[in-house]
């Protein structure tokens, strides 16, 4: 039996190859197993069914995706079939693909291709893609003020850049108009932001809503503010490192500031806190959080009432912001050229 | 006479092949005296799931004898229900013998774990500090002499299977396995831990036979008295599907935070795959490491897997982290930094014990609760995580894995 157990043992560590890729049994048989967990986890629901085959594609494709990108960051394949098997479990993409027959994982998955594509140097077709994510919605807003910083680090030219700029301004035109006049109740829609804190209610009855407006203006600024301050910096970290914590970082700063955002904003972040942690593993209680906070969102529009207070997930989110941005004026040495000057 | 006192104390009377100190010996009695003394005092208390279970269960098997285990009375594991049955051959009250049964484990608990402690540490007086700890752990004393639960039965022979485990008795220590899952479910939360030491050549296959042989040997007298095997072979099966009144009871994990009154089938089975998921992960990633296992690492582990599980399995009662906490007090001892996560962790669980038996509501939300007990999964991961990266603990390239725990 110890000769039988010694032989499967090695077979579980035995590498081969499919085409150019060298992997392990074991490996293989993680990836097997975790891609039939999810699947199986996304039939677990049958008041809302499995969702379509499209939508199945396309968040397996996202797990693909991210695993792919975590294989560019590190170099590390396991760590690539790690973040796979992480995305195909995640709780907030369950969540939104099976239970709410949500389609968050389009958006995100086009935005994770696009950072794909700016790492492997296809800088017009990053521009496109992202164009077209800016135009879709205003959720991608912190994709433009990421874009400008890379833009003064030269990681993007200037008319790629201006092409960004159009695209985000008519973005921005087109939803304040339709803010101004909307008359919404809440200022958030189950998405833990600031508005969780200094409350959700909207004014009603009014021409426009001055919370919401002024908070729109806040977190124009604010993101105004941080590309000003990370533009003094450098870029940091492998290819793709830099793109991918300011995509975050800008991400999560424009959706705790902007109203009227709604559970799905987390969905894309969640997604790549899980790769930006993998990249660092340091980072780790970040997609943690931020995954307890997002899903906190979605039960709550699912069941109409949350069990914690929401403000406790929006001050989890402040942290995690606020760990990002220290990392981030660090990792861009913005915080050493204030040091040299002053 | 100070002088003869003094010089008494620091005495060695000779104990079987070993050697303890008078001081040490009288500290040990009086411990245990306190410790028995404290469960004398609540051995009238009746909880809860005593008028509603446990004295049915024991009215039935006093009326109709030991063919009652014919029915379907009971959702426990019959081996429980033949501790029962002895009980109702006592001329004693029924309550009072099974709670002294249960405070008798909570000594071998104690026992044992300190001796673990004492092995791990080379310590003997930390050993009986874990002695001591153990028989005074709020949760030790409520669980069986206030509540009337048996979680100590399943502790006790877990306990025994890691020690002879660490003592690279292989067999002795999985039939000791095999015999916790004979009687309790909950055994199978640190069954992951017994999956890294197949990989890493400390146990083999056959030895995993012990659980279904034990588990049949536990169901055999059930039934012979006449109940259905299949019934039988599906106990477990029914005991998990009977609270579905709450996602978690009383116990501060995942569901705390996000709600465990909203999809309440749905969550179970999903929350069944997603365990299942991260427990896959996480074990692989362990596979891939190869380092020297240690008693401190089977101890770590045993508590990280008891941790990870509860923190994501649905339907958690109060009582399933007993078991972590007696490995987590070992640990603890073994890194003394550590001890603050153990009073910590000791506090958590013993608001659900306190919630259960005085019916009020506890003064901090069961949500609060659960992200301090993140905290300390995620303290005891990073535990394991350094662990796992001390060159001092990798083993190098070209070196053979030795079969025995070190």
């Amino acid at each position: 039996m110890t000769g039988a157990d010694d032989r499967l043992r090695r077979l579980l560590f035995q590498s081969f190859r499919v085409g150019k890729v060298k992997m392990d049994v074991l490996e293989a048989l993680l990836a097997a197993c975790i891609t039939a967990v999810g699947f199986a986890l996304r039939t677990a629901f049958p008041d809302s069914g499995v969702p379509g085959w499209e939508m199945l594609l396309a968040e397996w494709y996202l797990a693909v995706s991210c695993g792919i990108l975590t294989f560019r960051l590190t170099g590390n394949g396991r760590r690539g079939l790690f973040v796979y098997g992480i995305l195909m479990i995640l709780p907030t993409v369950i969540m939104d693909g099976t239970i709410m027959g949500g389609s968050s994982c389009v958006g995100a998955l086009l935005c994770v291709s696009a950072l794909l594509l700016l790492e492997s140097g296809h800088v017009w077709c990053f521009t496109a893609v992202s164009a077209a994510l800016l135009l879709w919605d205003v959720r991608y807003a912190g994709l433009f003020a990421a874009c400008a910083v890379l833009w003064q680090w030269r990681r993007i030219r200037s008319e790629q850049f201006l092409i960004l700029l159009a695209a985000a301004a008519a973005r921005f035109v087109y939803s304040y108009r339709i803010w101004l006049g909307a008359d919404y109740t809440l200022t958030t829609f189950h998405w833990p932001n600031i508005y969780e804190i200094v409350g959700r209610e909207a004014m009603q009855g009014q021409l426009f809503d001055p919370v919401a407006t002024v908070g729109l203006f806040v977190a124009v600024g604010l993101l105004l503010l941080g590309m000003w301050a990370l533009a003094q910096g450098e870029s940091f970290g492998r290819p793709g490192r830099a793109e991918l914590e300011l995509l975050l970082f800008f991400g999560l700063a424009a959706g705790y500031f902007l109203p009227y955002m709604d559970q799905t904003y987390g969905y894309l972040f969640c997604a790549l806190a899980v790769v930006w942690a993998a990249a660092d593993l340091r980072c780790f209680p970040a997609p943690a959080l931020l995954q307890i906070a997002a899903f906190a969102g979605y039960q709550e529009c699912v069941n109409g009432e949350s069990m914690m207070p929401m403000w406790v997930f929006s001050v989890l989110q402040l942290l995690i912001l606020t760990g990002l941005a220290v990392r981030l004026l660090k990792e861009a040495k913005v915080v050493d050229l204030c040091a040299r000057k002053n | 006479m100070d002088q003869a006192v003094r010089n008494l104390l620091k005495k060695k009377i000779k104990v079987g092949r070993g050697q303890i100190g008078v001081s040490d010996l009288l500290f040990l009695l009086l411990v245990t005296a306190l410790a028995a003394w404290a469960r004398a005092a609540v051995r009238t208390f009746v909880a809860q799931d005593w008028t509603d279970y446990w004295s049915l269960w024991l009215g039935e098997l006093e009326e109709k004898g030991f063919s009652a285990l014919a029915g379907n009375f009971y959702d426990y594991a019959p081996p429980v229900m033949y501790l029962l049955y002895l009980i109702t051959l006592l001329p004693v009250n029924s309550m009072t013998a099974f709670k002294a049964v249960c405070c008798l484990l909570d000594f071998a608990g104690a026992g044992l774990v300190g001796a673990m402690t004492a092995e791990c540490t080379g310590s003997r007086k930390r050993g009986m500090l874990a002695y001591g700890i153990f028989l005074f752990l709020p949760t030790v004393i409520l669980n069986a002499a206030v509540w009337s639960q048996c979680d100590i039965l399943y502790t006790v022979l877990l306990l025994c299977c890691v020690r002879c485990l660490m003592k690279n008795r292989t067999w002795a220590g999985m039939w000791f396995y095999g015999a916790a899952f004979a009687v309790k479910l909950q055994t199978l939360f640190i069954f992951p831990f017994l999956i890294l030491l197949w990989v890493r050549r400390k146990v083999d296959l056959k030895h995993f036979v012990t659980l279904p042989v034990m588990y049949l040997a536990g169901i055999l007298p059930a039934y012979l008295a006449g109940r259905p095997f299949g019934e039988l072979l599906g106990i477990y099966a029914f005991q998990g599907g009977k609270d579905r009144w709450s996602l978690s009871i009383k116990f501060p994990n995942i569901y705390q935070i996000i709600g465990n009154n909203f999809f309440l089938d749905e969550y179970v089975t999903a929350g069944m795959y997603l365990i299942l998921g991260i427990l896959m992960l996480v074990m692989c990633y362990m596979a891939y490491q190869r380092v020297r296992i240690t008693k401190e690492y089977v101890i770590l582990t045993v508590v990280f897997f008891g941790m990870l599980t509860t923190y994501f399995i649905p339907h958690m009662h109060e009582r399933y982290l007993y078991v972590t906490d007696a490995f987590l007090l070992i640990y603890a001892l073994t890194r003394i930094r550590r001890f603050p996560l153990f009073v910590a962790a000791s506090f958590l669980t013993v608001v659900g014990y306190a919630q259960y038996l005085t019916k009020h509501d506890p003064l901090v939300s069961y949500g609060a609760l659960a992200f301090v007990q993140l905290l300390l999964l995620t303290m005891i991961g990073l535990d394991v995580w350094r662990y796992l990266h001390d060159p001092a603990n990798r083993l190098l390239p070209d070196q053979e894995e030795g079969r025995a725990i070190l």
